[in-house]
Parts: structure tokens; C-alpha cells; sequence
């Protein structure tokens, strides 16, 4: 999802996980191994960015919504670890392994449980499909980064193959197949969960219909396809017979009672 | 035996037919067991080996792509497994009977969640710091993070909360709950 807008990722950063991987590390790949470290790297920076919701009922109830979810997923021993960041701003977060962050600004647009597990289902369907992970993977191969080797001394090398990789996740968009994949594999989920998928489409028009009311005019920026993936998704639930599902209205209201909500309908 | 009547001297069909049946059965059994192999190695990555067969269960044990498993029983798509004393659940899709190439046998095998040789543990674990070294040399705060992985084992440690509310997620798609 990622709406917030942040700038895109440090160039200092992607040269530097080149030079890393490419001289300092003696041309060794990143790869499956790093999965889960680099998810608790992404978790590290954005709870360094943004404090993690200090609402005890509130982080119970998303990582409740991101565990039902996690369980019905291709990789279901993927050990998802959900929480809330305590920010107005809208945005939410695949972190490699499992790690779904969502802020108080999203889950104040929400009217219902089904949004809240429709937006951690399209994150946790990036995890689960290694987005992140194929980022990082992708940018630590470019030819343009072969001239930077040897930058930073042994010693510090494996942090700094973590910042730089985790700028890459954090910052770098995802591409369109991986939105659509990701809302695909998120609708599927929704359905095996027993949650309404409408719950995603609900949430993305409201996403669009709020786009350049947001402070600085940074929601959606990341997202030039949101109308393409409107489409898409309302394809989806129709493509599965239009299922309905669980809302939870009233269990969404008594947990997130403490998030201030911004009504956008 | 001359005396007996025609009906006794017939040829026992009924029973016949069951010992047929049995055989068969016995002989398939034994051709499954036969067939299913006994040791899995670890085809992927690090495969979580879980204390039950879902994804909400704690991992008893990380095991890198090589290690040996053996195999206990096969539950839908969860391998039971042990790896030495511990009993545990692997993901079918992450484990088979093929030994994957390139991997460091002596390194790999026997490695779990304490992590006895440290170099090890190292080689097995990539090329990413671990969100506490980069805490440490970046002088970031962990307690966001500790926060949420504190979390995540406070809501699985009470499987009877966590079965209710899969269980009112079921009730509301059916209509019985707002």
C-alpha cells in the first residue's frame, strides 16, 4: 500500500548495497536467508520513524487479523508479526517475512474490520510473494554499482547492507504486476478468511476519492494506478462469485475505539 | 468329507473374497510405508519447523535449506517431523526426500533456534544484520519492534482467545454476529 510519499530511495543507498554485495561481501548474493532479518530491519526503521501504537486493544486486534490472514496464505509458516504505528499520516508496510505495519491515519479511514484485514491482506500477499525481497535482490545486481566496491569497512558491512536494503523496501515502489499480484493474492485470502473482499475495494476508493486532500498533497503519490487496481480488484470479487464475507463493523468499532477517525465515505 | 452336503463342499467364495481383500489392503499399506521415505532434508531457504500444523504456532527450531528431517507423519500440507530431540511441523513445500546440492553439510546440519557454534549460525543466516546490530550501530531505539514481537507471542500463547475470534469471523460471514 504504502501511500505515504517519501522520497524515493537514497541513491547513496542502492550504490551502497551494490558496492556491498558486489566487493565487500565478495560478490555474495542476498538471498532467502535474509528474508527475516531484513523484515525486522524494515520493522526496526519504521518504529524508529513512527512509534508503535501504545493502544494495548488496538495491537491485540491487528495482530489477531494479521495472524486469521497469515494462516490461510501459500505460506502459511510465514511468521507474520502485525502492529499499529501511531501517525495521522496514511500508509502501510510489507516488511520481508512477515512484518505488516499499519498507521492510525489508515485505520482512521476505516469503517469496518473487513478494510482493516483487506489492506493487511494486500500487504501480507507482497511478504508472502517476496516483493520486497526481489527488490533488493534486483537492485543489488545492477551494472551501474560494479565501479563501487570495497566501500565501507568489514566490519560494518552487514549493517550496512541492512540500511541500504531496507531504504530499498521502504522507499522503492512496488511495479504494477506486483500491486496487481498483491491485490490478487490479497482478495484470495480475504475469501479463505472467511472476510468480505469488498473490504479492499472499499478502501481503495477511499484512498482515491481523498487523493490531493491530504496534508501536502502527498497521498497516493506512489500509486499513479489506483484506478487501474479499483478495476481489478471489483474484477477479482465478481471473477469469485462476488462471495460477501464478514464486516465486523461493530468489533472494528470496540477495537480501534481510540483511533481518531477521520471520516472519509 | 464325502458326507458332507454340496453346499459345504462349495468353495468358500465369501471368504475367499474377504482374505483377497485383506491381503490386498495389507500390501498396499506396506507399499505406502515403503514408498514414503523416512528422512526429508530441508529444500529451501530456512524452513520454520513449528509446533503444530498452522502458521500461528512458535517455531521450535529454524532449519537452513540441507538439513536433515526425519519424517514422522504426513498432515495435509504440514511434514511431522523431528529434528534431533525436538518433534515439530515442516511445510510440505519446504522440505523433500531429494539432499539439495551446495550446501555446507557439516556447517548446516543440526542447526536450530540456540544456535550453538556462532560461526555456524553466521553462515547460515546471510548477508543481513540482525535488527539488533543495526540498533546498536545506528543507534536506533528496538523497543517498537520488541514491542510488536512481544505482541505477536502474547496472542498465540492464548489459542483459546485467538480461536474465538477466527470462530466470530465465521459467525458474522454466516450472519450471526455485528
Amino acid at each position: 500500500m504504502r501511500v505515504v510519499a517519501h522520497n524515493a530511495p537514497s541513491r547513496l543507498g542502492m550504490l551502497a548495497l551494490a558496492a556491498l554485495l558486489l566487493g565487500g561481501c565478495q560478490a555474495a548474493m542476498i538471498d532467502e536467508r535474509d528474508e527475516k532479518p531484513l523484515g525486522r530491519n524494515v520493522a526496526l526503521t519504521l518504529t524508529n520513524r513512527y512509534p508503535v501504537s501504545q493502544d494495548p486493544m488496538l495491537n491485540d486486534y491487528v495482530t489477531r487479523i494479521g495472524l486469521v490472514l497469515g494462516n490461510v496464505t501459500d505460506r502459511p509458516d510465514l511468521e507474520v508479526h502485525a502492529g499499529a504505528l501511531r501517525t495521522r499520516e496514511v500508509g502501510a508496510w510489507a516488511g520481508p517475512g512477515g512484518y505488516i505495519l499499519i498507521t492510525e491515519g489508515a485505520i482512521g479511514m476505516m469503517d469496518d474490520e473487513s478494510e482493516l484485514a483487506g489492506v493487511l491482506a494486500h500487504e501480507l500477499a507482497h511478504a508472502v510473494l517476496k516483493h520486497g525481497l526481489d527488490a533488493v535482490k534486483q537492485e543489488s545486481t545492477k551494472q551501474e554499482f560494479l565501479a563501487l566496491m570495497s566501500l565501507f569497512k568489514e566490519t560494518s558491512k552487514y549493517v550496512e547492507v541492512a540500511a541500504a536494503a531496507t531504504d530499498v523496501v521502504i522507499s522503492k515502489p512496488y511495479s504494477r504486476d506486483q500491486e496487481r499480484a498483491a491485490d490478487a493474492a490479497g482478495v484470495k485470502y480475504l475469501i479463505a478468511a472467511g472476510y468480505d473482499p469488498n473490504g479492499l475495494l472499499k478502501f481503495l476508493q477511499k484512498l482515491q476519492r481523498t487523493k490531493g486532500a491530504a496534508a501536502g498533497g502527498q497521498m497516493l503519490s506512489t500509486h499513479p494506478g489506483l484506478d487501474e487496481r479499483i478495476s481489478n480488484v471489483r474484477n477479482l470479487i465478481a471473477q469469485a462469485g462476488s462471495p460477501g464475507g464478514a464486516r465486523l463493523k461493530d468489533r472494528f468499532v470496540r477495537n480501534t475505539a481510540g483511533v481518531v477517525k477521520t471520516g472519509v465515505n | 468329507m464325502n458326507d458332507l452336503p454340496s453346499s459345504r463342499r462349495a468353495i468358500p467364495w465369501r471368504w475367499l473374497t474377504v482374505t483377497l481383500v485383506l491381503t490386498w489392503w495389507a500390501g498396499a499399506i506396506a507399499s505406502a510405508q515403503a514408498t514414503r521415505p523416512s528422512v526429508l532434508y530441508v529444500s529451501k531457504g530456512v524452513a520454520r519447523i513449528l509446533e503444530g500444523p498452522a502458521g500461528f504456532y512458535p517455531a521450535i527450531a529454524e532449519a537452513p535449506k540441507g538439513t536433515e528431517l526425519k519424517l514422522l507423519a504426513v498432515e495435509g500440507k504440514w511434514y511431522k517431523v523431528a529434528l534431533g530431540n525436538k518433534v515439530g511441523y515442516v511445510l510440505a513445500d519446504n522440505a523433500g526426500p531429494e539432499r539439495p546440492s551446495g550446501v555446507d553439510w557439516g556447517a548446516m546440519r543440526n542447526r536450530d533456534n540456540t544456535g550453538a557454534n556462532p560461526a555456524e549460525v553466521k553462515a547460515a543466516s546471510g548477508l543481513m544484520a540482525d535488527a539488533e546490530q543495526t540498533a546498536r550501530q545506528r543507534n536506533l531505539r528496538l523497543d517498537g519492534l520488541k514491542q510488536i514481537e512481544a505482541e505477536r507471542k502474547k496472542v498465540i500463547a492464548d489459542t483459546k482467545t485467538l480461536t474465538a475470534f477466527t470462530m466470530e469471523i465465521a459467525q458474522d460471514r454466516a450472519g450471526g454476529v455485528k
